[in-house]
């Protein structure tokens, strides 16, 4: 049975689609109109805990906007509809990042490419306890955005984010990819602190992901870079692997307990350099493992002929 | 109330008064002047006395070193064994002299006497370990931690013990403190890069925010002058005043209407 104000909406809604089209007093439609009554309709569903029809009813206004040529607050509209799809049972991802990608095209269009950015990082704020997957799926759309307009100084918050979140997923090796692409747009914005503690959080989650010699190449790539070269935290990563490569379980403590910045390292990274080594992990022939690697080198690039 | 040095005066002055009365001390010059002039087994005897006394004397001081608490006082004590030690270490052959000397009135058997008189105080001195043979070798192994030993072997008494353990804890002591300094030297370190990230990443914002602001500024200014021009040109102080004057004669008519017809 529709509450009233279930049935209130519906009205509205009704009403809206009206001035969406000429009528015989009226020649042209009233998009502001209509775009009210939207939201006003989207207003009653959401307080009565209809959220795939308040989803409905601010896309249709935030259409309404767009084609009073209004893309700003279109984007808000299209914004809230996320919201909407997000709270909504049974729950769409694919709808939220949808709504969420066309609120960010919309913000683009105002001219406004960076809140854009941050609409999405907003959208997966929404969803990251419960759909991680598209969680990350939209902040990579959000830094991929960043990026391109240059603008790494914003994108810290995002870079740590995405990190969290995929450690809650338990995708420990695109967590170090993450943290790999941070510490990339870090070194573009001048932020040295951070650069350095990103590589030792990339660092860490190979190395609880069990993949030691990931974790030795990534080092060796990455222990010249200026800001890393001469840090505490290139010091600790080199300590840990060395532990690593020894198989002792004692050392490896040690060496997390003694070093001066895993404390300052995000929480869940540092959190995971507590609980390091990994017991889902055998020791032994992982340290056999980055043993013979650390002596031969990695050989997956020697067959490139690049001549 | 008499000052101790009203009372060394008062003595002295007593002293003074009854020194006619007071045992004759003699010096050691006189008594060795004396000695001088005896002969024989006199002059033996009478060093041989004067030896025994300054024997007892160190026996005495070095009975005093072992319960002298005070360390410099302990030392004194010891310097005073030595060189009373080494006084005696010169009077032996002295003696063993005089009993080799022939004076007038000595046999041969007072001779050998006396010289068996004069081994057996060498081997009472020696027996209490004072006259030594070669030099014992100095103990300069010192302890981890503390500085060498100058003193020549000496055990660790109580207090150097309780000493170097309060040494060694507040030693501890400034090791804790160092570490929760250099703990938080890192915690300030963190925090210091942290804040020059942030500023760098508020100062774009910071000069757009001040540019959009300076461009509203102008705006404003700009409506606030075109605001005052349109005020102006509708409503001069003089149309005002005329203005005023026609509402007063407006408001007369009506009155005198209202007084008409009530």
């Amino acid at each position: 049975m529709p509450s009233t104000n279930e049935i209130n909406a519906k009205n509205l809604r009704k009403k809206a689609d009206g001035y969406m089209k000429p009528t015989l007093t009226r020649w042209k439609p009233d998009f502001e109109r209509a775009a009210e009554l939207y939201e006003e309709a989207a207003r009653v569903f959401r307080a009565s805990s209809a959220h795939a029809d308040a989803a409905d009813a601010e896309e249709r206004s935030a259409r309404a906007c767009e084609l009073e040529e209004n893309h700003w607050h279109a984007a808000k509209a299209y914004e809230r509809a996320t919201e909407a799809y997000a709270k909504a049972t049974p729950y769409d991802g694919a709808a939220v990042l949808a709504s969420a990608e066309r609120a960010r095209e919309a913000y683009t269009r105002s001219d406004r490419a960076q809140a854009g950015a941050e609409s999405l990082s907003r959208a997966a704020r929404l969803i990251e306890d419960s759909d991680m997957k598209t969680a990350a799926a939209l902040l990579r759309l959000c830094l991929e955005d960043l990026e391109e307009d240059g603008k790494d100084v914003y994108a810290s918050e995002h870079h740590r984010r995405l990190g969290a979140v995929l450690l809650r997923a338990e995708l420990y090796q695109d967590a170090a990819t993450a943290c790999l692409k941070y510490a990339e747009s870090c070194s573009r914005a001048g932020q040295m602190n951070s650069l350095a503690k990103a590589y030792l959080s990339a660092i860490v989650a190979l190395l609880y992901d069990g993949d030691g010699s990931g974790a030795q190449s990534t080092f060796s790539d990455v222990h010249e870079v200026p800001g890393f070269e001469n840090s505490e935290e290139r010091d600790t990563a080199y300590l840990l692997l060395n532990a690593y490569r020894d198989g002792s379980v004692d050392k490896i403590k040690n060496a997390i307990s003694t070093s001066s910045c895993v404390r300052f390292l995000d929480v869940s990274f540092s959190r995971l350099a507590a609980k390091l080594p990994n017991p889902a992990h055998e020791l032994g022939a992982l340290a056999v493992k980055m043993g013979v690697e650390g002596v031969d080198g990695d050989a997956t690039d020697e067959d490139d002929d690049l001549t | 109330m008499a000052s101790a040095g009203d009372m060394l005066a008062r003595v002295d002055s007593l002293l003074k008064r009854y020194e006619a009365y007071l045992p004759k001390q003699e010096t050691h010059a006189q008594v060795e002047a004396k000695i001088a002039k005896m002969k024989g087994t006199e002059a033996f005897a009478a060093m041989l006395g004067g030896a025994e006394t300054i024997l007892d004397e160190l026996l005495e001081k070095a009975a005093a070193v072992k319960s002298e608490r005070n360390r410099a006082a302990v030392a004194t004590l010891n310097a005073e064994v030595r060189r009373g030690k080494n006084y005696l270490r010169g009077e032996i052959p002295k003696l063993r002299k005089a009993a080799r000397t022939k004076a007038a009135g000595t046999t041969e058997q007072d001779a050998v006497a006396m010289l068996e008189i004069v081994d057996d105080f060498e081997t009472q001195a020696k027996a209490r370990g004072w006259v030594r043979g070669p030099a014992a070798t100095i103990n300069i192994s010192g302890d981890p931690g503390s500085s060498t030993n100058p003193f020549v072997n000496m055990e660790q008494s109580e207090s150097s013990e309780a000493f170097r353990q309060e040494f060694e804890a507040r030693k501890a002591k400034q090791d804790q403190g160092l570490d929760v300094i250099s703990r938080g030297l890192g915690v300030l370190k963190d925090i210091g890069g942290e804040m020059t990230e942030e500023m760098r990443r508020q100062q774009p914002i910071t000069d757009a925010i001040e540019d959009k602001l300076d461009s509203v500024n102008a705006e404003i200014r700009t409506a606030n002058a075109r605001l005052k021009d349109t005020v102006t040109k509708m409503r001069s102080s003089r149309k005002f005043c005329v203005d005023c004057m026609l509402i007063c004669v407006i408001l007369g008519v009506a009155l005198s209407v209202y007084k008409l017809v009530a």
